[in-house]
C-alpha cells in the first residue's frame, strides 16, 4: 500500500513511551484497579435487561455451561507446540479445578432453568401470563403487521405506477 | 468482463454492520463506473432478524438501482445450532459432526445456490461477502473456479473450523481488507492456488467538518479524547472508561474530558459523570465536527477488520489511538505513522500524554493520516484496484 509517509515515525514514539514507564518505575500495583485481561460480555457490565431476552440467553448458557481445558490450538509453528507441552503439564493441577467450577456451573445452569420454566408460578413474566406463549403470540402479531405492511407498501407502488401510465 | 454476482446473506438500504456496509458502498460505487453486477441474497432481513423468516419477496428487485435478486430460506433447526454456536462463542472445541450441523443449520437458501449452478456462464465472477455464512460456504462450492471472497476475518473461534477449507482453499481469489487479515488467513488455510489481494475498503472522502461548530452545538470547551461507535461490551468500551477514569485520578486538575457518540448504554461512575459525556446518536455532520475537534479518537476494540471510525478521524485531519493487540488498526496506525497504540493502562497514559505535551506532532499525524486515506481508499481507487483485480481472477 503507498504510504507517502515521512518523517515521522510512531513505533519510534511508542518505544520512547515504553522507556519513559520503565525509567519512571510504574507498575501495576500504584493503579487503582486490577489490568485484568477482560474479554467482554461478563454478567458486571450493565445492559438493557430485557425478559423477552432470557430463553436466549439460558440456550446460550445451556450450550456453555461446561467448561473445557482442551481449546483449539492452531496447528502450526514451534510456539503452539510449546503451548501443548505446557497444557500437558499443568494439567494435573487445573482439571480437578475446573471439574470443581463445572459441578458449580451445572448447578447454577440447573437452577437458572427451574427459574426459567416456573416463571409464570413465580409471577416473573409480567401479568400472570405463561411467559413462552405470550412471547410467541406478540412474535405472530409482529409477523401479521410486517406482512401486511410490506403488502400496503406494494399496493401503493402498483397504484402510484397505474397513476402515472394514466398521467403519462 | 462479464457481470459480478454478490452473494451476501441479506442486503438492504440501511441493515446495520461493518461487512453489509461495506457490499452496498462497493456496488453502489462499481455500478456507477459501469460494472455490470447484480447483488444475489436471501430473503431474510439483516442478521439480528430471525434467520427462519422470509421478510423480502423473493424474485429481482431495484435497491437504490441496484438489482438485486432474493432467494427464500431453507427451514433451519436453531436448537441444534445455537447448542454448537454456544461451543464456539465459549470457545470450546467441536467435533467434526458439529461443525457439519453448524454450517447445515445457519442461514442457508438452497435455491439461491441452484441458480448459481443453473447460471454460472452468465456471471464472470460471484464475489461472496463476509466468509462465516452458509451462502458463502456452500455457493463457493457451486462455483470454486469463478470464486472470489471478500472474508472480514477476525481471529475468532469461527475460523479455525476445518470445514472451511473444503470451500477457500479452492476458490479462484480473495480479497482482503488489511496485511494482518491476509497474515492469519494465510495461517490458517492453504491458499497457494488462490490469487490474493489487499485492497482495503472504499471510504466517503468528500466531508467537510468545523471543530468549533461542534463545540458550540455541545458547549464542550475542554479537550477531549473521542470514541465514535456502538457503546458495546464487544468493542472494548469498558477498557477505555476505566483507563480514562484512572489518567482523571492521576492528573488531578486536567481538564480532558472523554466524549462518547453513538449508539448504545454504557454505566458510567457517577464521580465521574462530569468528565465523560455520553452524547448518543449524533447526525453525521456532528460526528465529522467531533472528529475534527478531538485530541484524539480512540479505538479501543481488539477485533475489527477494518475501522472506518479511525479513516474518519484521519480524513478530518485528527490522529488515532488504537489498541495494541488488535493487529488490524495498529497495522493501519504504524503505516500511516497517524496513530499511537496502548496495551496497558500506562501506555495509555504515555500516549494521551504524548498527544498534550506534542500539540505540532498530532497535527502532523492527523494530516498524514488524511493523505493516507485520500491515497489509498477514496471510492476511486478502490474502484480501480478491485475492477483490476476481478478482470485478473477472470483471465486466469
Amino acid at each position: 500500500m503507498d504510504t507517502g509517509i515521512q518523517e515521522i515515525n510512531v513505533d519510534e514514539i511508542m518505544r520512547e513511551i515504553r522507556e519513559n514507564i520503565k525509567k519512571r518505575g510504574y507498575s501495576d500495583e500504584m493503579l487503582s484497579f486490577s489490568e485484568v485481561e477482560y474479554e467482554g460480555g461478563g454478567a458486571g457490565a450493565p445492559e438493557e435487561c430485557r425478559l423477552e431476552d432470557l430463553p436466549e440467553y439460558l440456550r446460550q448458557i445451556n450450550g456453555g455451561c461446561e467448561v473445557s481445558y482442551y481449546t483449539p490450538i492452531p496447528k502450526k509453528g514451534i510456539k503452539n507446540l510449546v503451548k501443548c507441552a505446557i497444557r500437558k503439564i499443568m494439567a494435573f493441577l487445573i482439571l480437578p479445578i475446573l471439574a470443581q467450577q463445572n459441578r458449580f456451573n451445572v448447578a447454577v445452569t440447573r437452577s437458572l432453568n427451574c427459574i426459567g420454566n416456573n416463571m409464570d408460578t413465580l409471577g416473573l413474566d409480567g401479568a400472570g401470563k405463561d411467559s413462552k406463549s405470550y412471547f410467541e403470540n406478540q412474535e405472530r402479531q409482529t409477523e401479521r403487521l410486517e406482512t401486511k405492511v410490506l403488502l400496503l407498501e406494494q399496493e401503493i407502488a402498483e397504484l402510484k405506477k397505474q397513476l402515472q401510465s394514466r398521467n403519462g | 468482463m462479464k457481470k459480478l454476482g454478490f452473494v451476501t446473506p441479506w442486503y438492504g438500504k440501511n441493515i446495520p454492520g461493518g461487512a453489509e456496509m461495506e457490499l452496498r458502498g462497493l456496488v453502489t460505487h462499481l455500478h456507477q463506473a459501469g460494472v455490470e453486477l447484480e447483488v444475489l441474497a436471501t430473503c431474510v432481513e439483516r442478521f439480528a432478524s430471525d434467520w427462519n423468516r422470509n421478510f423480502y419477496r423473493e424474485g429481482l428487485e431495484l435497491v437504490d438501482e441496484i438489482p438485486v435478486r432474493r432467494f427464500r430460506v431453507r427451514r433451519r433447526d436453531t436448537v441444534s445450532f445455537d447448542l454448537v454456536n454456544a461451543k464456539l462463542m465459549q470457545k470450546q472445541p467441536i467435533t467434526k459432526d458439529e461443525e457439519e450441523i453448524y454450517m447445515r443449520e445457519m442461514v442457508n437458501s438452497p435455491a439461491l445456490y441452484e441458480y448459481i449452478k443453473d447460471h454460472r456462464d452468465e456471471y464472470g465472477l460471484f464475489v461472496f461477502i463476509p466468509y462465516m455464512f452458509g451462502t458463502t460456504y456452500y455457493g463457493i462450492l457451486q462455483c470454486p473456479e469463478q470464486a472470489v471472497l471478500i472474508p472480514c476475518f477476525h481471529n475468532e473461534a469461527y475460523i479455525y473450523l476445518d470445514i472451511y477449507k473444503n470451500a477457500f482453499e479452492q476458490m479462484a481469489g480473495a480479497v482482503y481488507l488489511a496485511q494482518p487479515e491476509c497474515d492469519l488467513a494465510n495461517q490458517v488455510f492453504d491458499l497457494s492456488s488462490v490469487e490474493q489481494a489487499i485492497l482495503g475498503a472504499g471510504v466517503d472522502t468528500d466531508l467537510t467538518f468545523d471543530a468549533a461548530r461542534f463545540r458550540a452545538k455541545y458547549q464542550i470547551d475542554d479537550p477531549y479524547l473521542l470514541y465514535a461507535g456502538r457503546k458495546d461490551v464487544g468493542k472494548n468500551i469498558y477498557t477505555l472508561i476505566r483507563y480514562f477514569c484512572e489518567f482523571k485520578r492521576r492528573h488531578e486538575g486536567d481538564p480532558l474530558k472523554l466524549v462518547l457518540i453513538g449508539g448504545g448504554d454504557v454505566e458510567i461512575p457517577s464521580e465521574y459523570r462530569e468528565e465523560i459525556l455520553d452524547l448518543g446518536f449524533v447526525d453525521i455532520q456532528d460526528k465529522y465536527d467531533a472528529y475534527a475537534g478531538a485530541l484524539t479518537l480512540c479505538q479501543p476494540s481488539l477485533n475489527e477488520s477494518f475501522s472506518l471510525v479511525v479513516m474518519e478521524s484521519w480524513l478530518c485531519g485528527r490522529p488515532v489511538l488504537v489498541h495494541g493487540k488488535c493487529n488490524v488498526t495498529k497495522h493501519f496506525a504504524s503505516e500511516a505513522n497517524a496513530g499511537l497504540y496502548f496495551e496497558n493502562y500506562f501506555e495509555f497514559e504515555g500516549c494521551v500524554e504524548y498527544f498534550q505535551n506534542n500539540a505540532g506532532i498530532a497535527d502532523a499525524m492527523g494530516a498524514q493520516g488524511r493523505a493516507f486515506v485520500l491515497k489509498n481508499f477514496s471510492w476511486e481507487t478502490i474502484v480501480k484496484k478491485y475492477t483490476e483485480f476481478f478482470e485478473k481472477v477472470c483471465d486466469r
